[in-house]
């Protein structure tokens, strides 16, 4: 039975991934089939992993006896008075929460991480040409978005030339890019030529 | 009466400040009180998370599930979503995530449609670099060289006739590129610090309906 | 010349076909190329090498089901070379929701697991939501977001791995292969600056350009780059995987690519011409 199961699952796997490059052709019923399923299967999972947290996070601490637990699970359950016509504001307060600390998480780490480590890895080290480089696209770049004053005269020129520093770095992303998309196809046809026998 | 104290943004406002602020200067402080707190927080904050998930799917849920009791247009397909988002997440509840219900779900419906979602983007990007790479101006011609350097250099067979393409590759990523990459960063970084100074002061409007 | 114009304007359905073609048949009929390791992949094979025994290793896999097809082999890879190392502990986690499942994928597909200890060389802890406050979260102390591992669903102190970790400062090196350069940057910042550990990582190929900047700056310690990166490191522990295999196709399509370029832009320019003349 399992063996049966297995098998119809890898086909409807098969089916399925196929199904999602058929949107190339045209989009078709057999595309929506997979996007739909996908879109299901996402929310489903998400569900019981958020359940699976409230568990292991919430309930155990409770079992515990850690008792203010009991505060932010009544938080998370205010979410749910966004269904409702008339509680809806009280779903502010746990995305208030959520919000005020992603912030201050986030600003403690962005300070330190992306600006000031940042600055640092640019003035503290040795003076060759490509550091030179690397300070003179930082500071160009960094005029090309001062958007506060017009970019005439030697602003302009600066801004123009962190453009095309700018233009360098598109053109790292995409040629990498196009690498990067082409293994994930090369993935998804490994699968399918492994499942259909073709492959070791 | 009460229910207007919490229905003004204010107390909102003062909620996310109070928090951001604690957490902010959390990291400067070394009190073993304030840190615990803080890990609190901190797991308080995740535990919300997890009700994030729950409410996101159940929002999707509602949606369609409107489609499906006012017969609108592909009616059926959010039926079939309903259907599998009911049975996943109560074959969850009874097997657990890792039932064999659930499992096969993710392994032979999620994971392949995941994986191929992003895959199918290998088709247009190389259409993309057929029809709009162009040398029309500086700022193209730069960018379509760059491009097209970076994906010489990252084919095997021209980089065993051509060696210097791997080194002229690494020297755009590792110099004119750290340099963009690096503005964009302190930039954003600049743009990121005050907009959380606007949020601590109360002055950001936009965050809460 | 409306040659010209035609070459710069051929359906796109021919592409696409052209395209597949191109990306199925190396895989059936294996062209072996030489690989050279380069430094990026040298620096990630030592770093792992110079860990010691009882060294914790704290593995965070964020590429999801999404990017594993190109991510796996690497990740693949990566838990093989830890799992050779002698007294070297692994700690699995996830940020990314639809990754917890992966790791029975990668330590399934490492052949040194078979040696390797459940609960004693190794453990999976599991999903921790809130991203971003989820890694300061379980940075902090990890009993606070994890009271019970993913595989079995035990309390984790009942394990003897756990005996001596509570938080990231217990943690020698962290490998986190990601799908966005995002989860990258939230490791850096909620856990490099604050603790001090070294990252190694696997970015989004596309996000190699980023991965270099925080790699220059010492936030990032080492990183693979690319299909090439991942199949040296294969190459480096003898594995004939997925990254080998699928590099043939990198020359097949790459040097499409390169076609199609160059046939774009002498029809532009034939083009742009005949309307000057005219």
């Amino acid at each position: 039975m399992t063996d049966v199961l297995t098998l119809f699952g890898t086909y409807i796997a098969i089916i399925i991934t196929l199904a999602v490059y058929s949107y190339i052709i045209k989009e078709t019923d057999l595309f929506r089939f997979a996007e739909y399923s996908f879109l299901a299967t996402s929310i489903g999972w998400a569900i019981l992993l958020g359940l699976d947290t409230i568990n292991n996070v919430g309930i155990s601490a409770i079992s515990k006896g850690r008792y203010d637990y009991i505060i932010p699970i009544i938080l998370g359950l205010l979410l749910f008075t966004r269904f409702s016509g008339k509680l809806w504001y009280l779903a502010r307060y746990p995305v208030a929460f959520i919000l005020g600390v992603g912030l201050g998480v986030f600003m403690r780490g962005q300070i330190h991480a992306m600006f000031l480590q940042q600055i640092a890895a640019t003035v503290i080290t040795p003076v060759t040409v490509d550091s030179l480089i690397i300070l003179v696209g930082v500071l160009s770049v960094l005029v090309f978005f001062y958007f506060t004053r017009e970019h005439k005269g030697a602003l302009g020129y600066v801004s123009t030339l962190g453009r095309y520093f700018l233009m360098v770095g598109f053109g790292a992303t995409f040629g990498n890019t196009v690498l990067y998309r082409i293994n994930l196809a090369v993935g998804r046809i490994i699968f399918i030529l492994r499942a259909l026998g073709l492959l070791p | 009466m009460t229910s207007e104290i919490f229905k003004r943004k204010e107390l909102v406002f003062a909620l996310i400040a109070f928090l951001g602020l604690w957490l902010f200067l959390d990291y400067s402080v070394v009190e073993p009180g304030v840190q615990s707190v803080t890990a609190d927080i901190l797991k308080w904050a995740t535990l919300l998370g997890g009700f994030m998930l729950i409410y996101g799917g159940l929002e999707a849920l509602r949606y369609h599930s409107k489609v499906v009791y006012k017969k609108q247009r592909n009616w059926y397909w959010s039926a079939y979503f309903v259907a599998i988002v009911l049975v996943y997440v109560f074959s969850g509840l009874i097997q657990g995530s890792k039932g064999m219900i659930p499992q096969w779900l993710f392994n032979n419906m999620l994971d392949p449609a995941s994986a191929t979602m992003y895959s199918i983007l290998a088709f247009y990007i190389i259409s993309a670099l057929y029809r709009t790479l162009r040398l029309r101006s500086i700022e193209l011609a730069i960018l379509s060289l760059v491009t097209i350097i970076v994906v010489a250099a990252n084919d095997p067979i021209i980089t065993i006739y051509v060696p210097q393409l791997t080194a002229v590759r690494d020297w755009f990523i590792s110099v004119p590129n750290v340099g963009a990459n690096r503005g964009f960063v302190i930039g954003a970084a600049i743009g990121a610090i005050f907009l959380g100074v606007r949020v601590f002061l109360g002055r950001e409007r936009s965050l809460v309906r | 010349m409306g040659w010209a114009k035609k070459m710069g304007e051929i359906s796109s359905k021919w592409i696409y076909i052209l395209l597949a073609i191109l990306l199925v048949i190396p895989l059936l009929v294996p062209i072996p190329l030489p690989l050279t390791p380069s430094h990026y992949t040298m620096e990630v094979y030592e770093t792992i090498e110079s860990l010691k025994p009882g060294d914790n290793v704290l593995f965070v896999i964020d590429t999801g089901t999404s990017g594993w097809p190109a991510l796996g082999p690497g990740v693949i890879a990566l838990v093989e070379h830890l799992f050779r190392k002698d007294g070297v502990k692994v700690f699995f986690v996830e940020f990314e929701s639809t990754s917890p499942p992966l790791v029975d994928r990668a330590v399934a597909a490492a052949p040194s697991a078979s040696k390797k200890k459940y609960g004693e060389d190794w453990i999976h802890l599991g999903f921790v939501a809130g991203e971003e406050t989820g890694k300061a979260s379980f940075a902090a102390d990890i009993r606070k977001v994890i009271s019970v591992d993913y595989k079995y669903g035990k309390p984790i102190d009942e394990y003897p791995i756990m005996k001596n970790v509570k938080n990231m400062n217990d943690f020698k090196l962290i490998v986190e292969p990601t799908n966005a350069i995002t989860w990258m940057e939230q490791a850096i910042r909620q856990w490099y600056t604050p603790y001090h550990v070294p990252i190694i990582s696997i970015p989004p190929f596309l996000d190699v350009p980023w991965a270099e900047n925080y790699y220059r700056a010492g936030q990032l310690k080492a990183y693979l780059a690319g299909t090439s990166g991942l199949a040296e490191y294969e190459k480096l522990l003898g594995m004939y995987g997925d990254a080998t295999r699928g590099l043939a196709v990198m020359t097949t399509t790459h040097t499409y690519a390169i076609i199609l370029f160059v046939i774009g832009n002498i029809s532009y320019f034939l083009s742009r011409r005949k309307k000057e003349v005219k």
